[in-house]
Order: C-alpha cells, then structure tokens, then sequence
C-alpha cells in the first residue's frame, strides 16, 4: 500500500528531454497542494488512510454538511475530497500542507483517476474483437461473432464479453516514472499516460509494487 | 491552463537553434557514446525534410557515404546535438525531397539559393514547419 498521495489535476501530456536525450512522452499533473483533513487509523477505523483536499473552494460552494467536515478539522474548505489507503498511519497531521515535493524525480508512482467515457461501445472497440469481412454480401462487419454453442450449454456463460459502457470507470495506471517536479508551479512529470481527460482529478500515489529492474 | 503544456515546450526548446529548410546543407555535429566516453560527430548531407512543431520539431539529413546513402534524423532540440553548422541554402520548390534517394551524382545536386547566403544564420528564428507541410499536400 502507498506510503504518502495526493491529488492532482491533469493538465495534459506533452514531451520533454530526458537526461540522456531521449524524448520522452509526459503527463504533466499539477499536484497538490493538499490539505490534510483527517485521519484513519488501523486500530480506530480498520484501516490506516489520510483524507486529502483539493483545489479551495469558497465556502457556500459546498454542502453544509461538508462545510462542517472542514470546520471541524479546522482547514478551508475543498473542491475535491479523497481518502488515499496508506500503510500504517504514514505520520500526517490534520491541517498539513502536502506539495508535490513529497514525491522526487525518478521515483515510481500509481496514478488513479477516470477514464474517458466511451459510451456504450461495441465489442471491436471495446474488447479488441475482430471484424467480420466488409465484401462478398457479408452483413456480419460489426457482429460479435459466436457467443456459444447450441445445445450444449444452451445458454451464454457468464462474462461473455459483449457491447456494453466504455470508459467513464476508475482506473489506475500503475509503476509510471516521475520525470520531474516542479515545485514551484505545482508542477509533477511523469512518463506516460493518466486515465481520465484533461482537467480531470486524479491521485498520484507512490507504486504499490515497485519495479525491480531499471 | 494548457498553457503550461506551452510553456513546458518553449524550456524544452533550444534556444540557438538555426532555422533549416530542406535543401539545406548542414553540418550536424551530433555526440556519440562510444563505451563510456563521449565524442562529437560530424554529420554532414543535404536536409531533405523537417517536421514536427515545437521541441519535437526533427529533420532528416541525407549524404552518400562511400558510395551508399546514408539518411539520419535528428530531433533540433535535442541535448545530443552540440550544434548545426548551415553550409549553404539550397534552392528547392518541395518541402520533402524524397526524389534525391533515386538520384546519384550529377542529379543528386541541388542549386544554391543566390539570395540569402548562410553567412548569418538567424540564431533563434523558429523553422516555419507547418508552412512545409502544407506546402507538401
């Protein structure tokens, strides 16, 4: 499990130099700061978490009930509000400020956010099926094909691939290597792709199994 | 905010880059790693083609080398280019000039541009690169 998170904006993805001349392909994520609003420990609640909050927000812009969340930790109150799972109790304080430079340059990290929704897709785009022939009269381009046999079972087994809602789901893109941090604009680097759109909240937190090689 | 994917390109990019076009000849002096020591190469060979925008913007360099041609690309903003030296401009009417690589000796030749000799190479003008790409459809 993690051992520190926070939350972050995608920005976008662009490509810079590494040090060794290779262009490489990044996300830039403006992460943090953050606001430490409670705690979760192991003995009290079951489980060791540290709830993060995000991007401030003008007081009436929230609920009265989140409202009175923040002013019973005693920090403003946040637009985006999330618990990151940490081991053990990770040592935070309630009202700490947490930047990005809690993470460092090289190091490996987990990104979760939502992906991009597809709507209801077929089975070509969503499960990579093939396609039927596009001549000779065939009427079976976008059709899934065979989702059984007859008699036996006589029925579709269950998780038979099929169409169905694409994307708009949690995902998490694991061991992806922070190129670089900038504190000073908030800044995280890190190579390759994030779920979700530009603008979108996400939570970086360092790699639940970290690469062995490279 | 995309502006700050702006203004990441614009520190990625070098600053003292030449502005090149096709037909260009140039002298790419491009370090190699040989072992654990590092050395400067000269590459030098018409370009016949640049593309790309921004701190991704490449162009390809062609030569014949002993009697075989040699093409190699490289990234203008890459760390791994100690400098490009801009011989002379040539005069061309396509921005890809794919037509060299079936051409040898005397037609492989392309005339030099009269006007704007490279005896001053603009240091920090950008390569019009999507004026050449249009220009190729």
């Amino acid at each position: 499990m993690a051992t520190k998170g926070l939350l972050a904006r995608k920005v976008g993805m662009t490509q810079v130099f590494s040090e060794k001349g290779e262009l490489l392909p990044v996300t830039v994520l403006e992460a943090g700061p953050c606001i430490v609003i409670g705690l979760r420990a192991t003995q009290k609640d079951g489980y060791g978490a540290v709830q993060l909050g995000f991007v401030q927000a003008k007081e009436k812009r929230v609920t009265k009930a989140i409202a009175g969340h923040f002013k019973k930790a005693g920090v403003a109150a946040h637009k985006h509000v999330r618990e990151v799972r940490l081991k053990g109790e990770g040592g935070f304080e309630v009202g700490q400020a947490l930047k990005v430079d809690i993470f460092k340059a090289g190091e490996w990290v987990d990104v979760t956010g939502t992906s991009r929704g597809k709507g209801f897709s077929g089975q070509h785009k969503r499960h990579h099926f093939g396609r039927g022939p596009v001549t000779h009269g065939s009427h079976n381009i976008k059709q899934p094909g065979s989702i059984g046999s007859s008699s036996t079972p006589s029925r579709v087994y269950k998780g038979m691939r099929m169409a169905g809602q694409l994307g708009n789901a949690q995902r998490t893109t694991r061991n992806l290597r922070v190129v670089s941090i900038d504190p000073a604009r908030n800044l995280l680097l890190v190579n390759g792709d994030v779920p979700g759109h530009p603008n979108s909240v996400v939570v970086v937190k360092d790699s639940l199994r970290q690469p062995k090689t490279k | 905010m995309s502006n700050v994917i702006d203004l990441l390109d614009a520190e990625t990019r070098r600053k003292n880059v030449p502005s090149l076009t096709p037909g260009d000849t140039v002298k790419v002096h491009a370090k190699v790693v040989e072992g654990n020591r590092e050395r400067v190469q000269i590459f030098e060979g018409i370009v016949i083609g640049c593309r790309g925008a921004g701190a991704k913007e490449s162009f390809t360099v062609r030569r014949i080398a002993h009697g075989v041609g040699v093409e190699r690309s490289f990234l203008l903003h890459s760390p791994r280019i100690d400098k490009i030296d801009v011989v002379r401009h040539g005069k061309v009417r396509r921005a890809k000039l794919y037509y060299l690589r079936g051409k040898v000796g005397k037609s492989a030749r392309i005339r030099e541009k009269r006007q704007s000799v490279a005896t001053s190479v603009p240091a920090d003008r950008e390569t019009p690169a999507e004026e050449t790409e249009e220009a190729e459809s």
